[in-house]
């Protein structure tokens, strides 16, 4: 498919001559729908470039012989090449260059936090901090500008298989997604099992519409889909059927059921009424739409002062759905500082212009309900840092007689996630730690049970889309070269306890 | 039987449960076979291309390659044609020069004992696994597990090189003249990496020995439950968040710029 562009009036590179790189021009801003008007609806708040401002910042990328941008990006996207491609105007060659590297462009360009990874790397930091190649949005350009066209979505021709080879992938988020693609790309015969009613997993029931429009996930479903991928919804392996049937009717099993368990905060009153796990609270707003109950079959309890425990990717997506929600004041509570919080940093100043609030150095020890059972105050406790963990965050120490008390009618709890026990338990000879994460080894991504593999946030607790998708076509590759030649062992037969 | 002949029955063999078992396979083979004398690599490589589309073609025309240039002796070039990946060229080498234009597969150089390897193009996973000696120069990026459990030799790679450079490598030596990805030097246990410019996150991570020299920038989480080795930073990283280290040392010194 061909662009017609007129590249020279967007100021790119005239066709047939040399790049003349601007680096020095300041990184051009993404619009953003306007604070006050966001809260108020569910759509994508980041807007994305134009073509105009696409072509200018990728005319600020020197297209380095050695990009480090490459090295820090956990898939290697060959970046200088995609972004050499939007500055000649060639943005559908741009989108399938980054299809060659991710199965899912469009949903990285929106949620991978590239400021810690590829941004970060940038050289332009060196000579301009903080103005980095805005890798990130032009990925989300390339990736949209396809998608918006080839009728909504990108076709692939089907690729018949061409090896005698089933594979079962358990879970459709983006680390089965992947792993599903690269097999079917490979000639074997996949067929993707979801547990819910809607393929996508994390993406379809954690990120929030407004961060990840769910039409632009269901179109790069579609594309896997296009590869011949089966997907079946509505199946849970090791309930709606056992999963010894799955061992026996398939070659090999990649389990990519991701990280749905959440971590409570096991507190005196975390069982009272209006207090839901961050998973609750985001499948009810995201995948089933709770925001438009009663129009929506299932509710929600809309707050007036909501409050969030945690500071993650996913607290912030709470506080800001409250908002929406409308209500009067949310706010986020943090037992370190804002300079430990794990959130990605466009998400805590997305958040605070639409007015959240945050209490650093605060740990909620008690929930105190109504005569009804329902939450009504929350009892905190001061906070201070100590000496630095095992994960280089100094660690929070209560601070004595600093105990308090807030109003809150709402609260979800955003510590974090764990993997799902079920296809662990399934399994006896499943190695695992922490309950439920499965161990693999390191470079085949096989588990102690032979032709079973495991990727994404199955094997690293919760983590990032990206992560989980390196996982799954570094899997997908071994599962191939096993599907050939089933007895070769050609690894230390070890598995690995961190990702 | 002519090599064609021997080729095509080797590829239509399971592959063997072990590496050294499947060179040694190749190598009676071809050992067995009849071939002209001034037959060279690349004139024998665009023979077995006749059957790429088998299955095993990419593992076992790498083995089969390698055993001819162990069997012959002698130096040799080979360019590969975009679209076909051959694993394992150079495989068990024990002298001379390969030159190879083109892009590489997996375990290029693996378990080498001598000669050098040149490549002209990118390199993927497994470049100089269990090498015991020689050299491979790669004009390109290298991809993931370089020198995986290397014992001695040296690989200069003068683009990029991506995750798990160096992983549980016990010897030799490897010179990054770029940037190189996640996990450089996991679980080492000896021998030296040098970086010339960036190393991202987890460096030196699980390291039990040896050492690790970047002189550009780092990423997070450097030296993570290393117990022992010696990994040195650039003083420009100074004040970067510590991981926790169980031994080892991690110093950080000023570099010229060279």
């Amino acid at each position: 498919m061909t662009d017609k562009i007129d590249i020279v009036a967007l100021g790119g590179v005239e066709p047939g001559k040399p790049k003349k790189a601007r680096p020095k021009e300041p990184r051009r801003e993404i619009a953003c729908q306007d604070a006050k008007a966001r809260i108020r609806n569910f759509s994508e708040v980041a807007l994305g470039y134009k073509p105009e401002d696409a072509v200018y910042e990728a005319m600020r990328c020197l297209e380095c012989p050695r990009p480090r941008c490459v090295v820090a990006c956990p898939v290697h996207i060959d970046i200088p090449s995609f972004v050499g491609l939007i500055s000649r105007g060639e943005f559908s060659e741009a989108a399938k260059d980054l299809r060659k590297y991710n199965t899912l462009p469009a949903v990285c360009g929106r949620v991978c936090p590239q400021e810690n990874l590829c941004e970060a790397a940038c050289v332009l930091n060196d000579t301009n901090p903080g103005n980095p190649v805005a890798v990130g949005r032009l990925e989300r350009f390339a990736a949209d500008w396809v998608l918006a066209r080839e009728n909504g979505t990108v076709r692939q021709a089907a690729v018949e298989p061409t090896t005698p080879f089933k594979v079962a992938v358990v879970g459709s988020g983006p680390s089965g997604l992947t792993c599903a693609a690269e097999l079917a790309k490979l000639g074997h015969t996949v067929h993707l099992f979801e547990a819910l009613h809607k393929p996508g997993g994390v993406m379809m029931y954690g990120i929030p519409e407004f961060r990840l429009p769910k039409a632009m996930v269901q179109k790069e479903i579609n594309y896997v889909r296009s590869l011949g991928v089966v997907v079946e919804t509505n199946c849970i392996v090791g309930k709606t059927f056992p999963i010894k049937e799955v061992m026996n009717e398939y070659d090999a099993i990649y389990v990519a059921s991701g990280a749905g368990y959440p971590n409570m905060m096991r507190i005196p009153g975390e069982n009272l009424g209006g207090i839901y796990s961050a998973n609750e609270f985001l499948t009810r707003v995201n995948l089933m739409r709770a925001y438009d109950f009663p129009k929506a079959g299932t509710p929600v309890k809309k707050p007036k002062n909501g409050i969030v425990v945690g500071a993650g990717f996913t607290a912030f997506d709470v506080v800001r759905i409250m908002l929406r929600l409308g209500a009067e004041k949310a706010g986020i509570v943090y037992r370190r500082t804002r300079k430990e919080m794990p959130g990605r940093g466009e998400e805590i100043e997305h958040s605070e212009e639409e007015g959240a609030f945050i209490q650093e150095l605060r740990n909620p020890v008690r929930f105190i309900g109504d005569e009804r059972g329902f939450v009504k105050q929350i009892e905190l406790q001061k906070m201070e840092l100590g000496e630095p963990d095992a994960s280089g965050r100094r660690k929070p120490v209560p601070v004595e007689g600093g105990n308090y008390i807030i109003d809150a009618d709402l609260v979800v709890v955003a510590i974090g996630q764990s993997p799902n026990v079920l296809i662990p338990s399934s399994l006896p000879n499943l190695s695992t730690r922490w309950g439920s994460v499965i161990n693999v080894n390191r470079e085949s991504y096989m588990s102690t049970v032979p032709k079973v593999f495991a990727g994404g946030d199955a094997i690293t607790g919760a983590a990032t889309v990206i992560l989980a998708i390196r996982a799954a076509k570094e899997a997908a590759r071994a599962m191939d070269a096993y599907l050939h030649d089933p007895k070769r062992k050609w690894f230390p037969p070890e598995v690995s306890e961190k990702k | 039987m002519k090599l064609l002949d021997s080729f095509v029955n080797y590829l239509g063999q399971p592959v063997e449960e072990e590496h050294g078992k499947e060179f040694a396979k190749a190598l009676d083979i071809v050992g067995a076979s009849e071939f002209p004398a001034d037959l060279t690599l690349q004139k024998l490589f665009e023979e077995l291309l006749s059957e790429k589309e088998a299955h095993r073609f990419s593992v076992k025309s790498g083995f089969f390659l390698s055993a001819f240039l162990r069997k012959t002796g002698k130096s040799d070039a080979l360019e590969i044609p975009a679209g076909v990946t051959v694993h394992y060229l150079g495989a068990f080498l024990s002298g001379g020069e390969l030159k190879v234009k083109g892009e590489c597969g997996d375990y290029l150089g693996a378990f080498a004992e001598g000669g050098t390897i040149l490549v002209e193009g990118t390199v993927k996973d497994y470049a100089g696994f269990s090498m015991k000696g020689g050299k491979i120069q790669v004009r390109g990026v290298v991809q993931n597990h370089a020198a995986m459990n290397m014992e001695s030799g040296e690989i200069v790679i003068e683009k990029n090189c991506y995750d798990f450079c160096g992983n549980s490598m016990n010897g030799g030596k490897i010179e990054i003249r770029g940037n190189a990805g996640y996990s450089l030097g996991y679980r080492m246990k000896g021998g030296e990496i040098e970086v010339r410019d960036l190393a991202w996150d987890l460096i030196g991570e699980e390291m039990k020995g040896g050492k690790i020299t970047v002189k550009g920038h780092i990423g997070k989480e450097f030296g993570l439950n290393m117990s022992g080795g010696e990994i040195f930073l650039n003083e420009a990283n100074k004040d970067l968040p510590r991981s926790k280290t169980k031994g080892g040392t991690i110093n950080f010194v000023s570099f010229k710029k060279s």
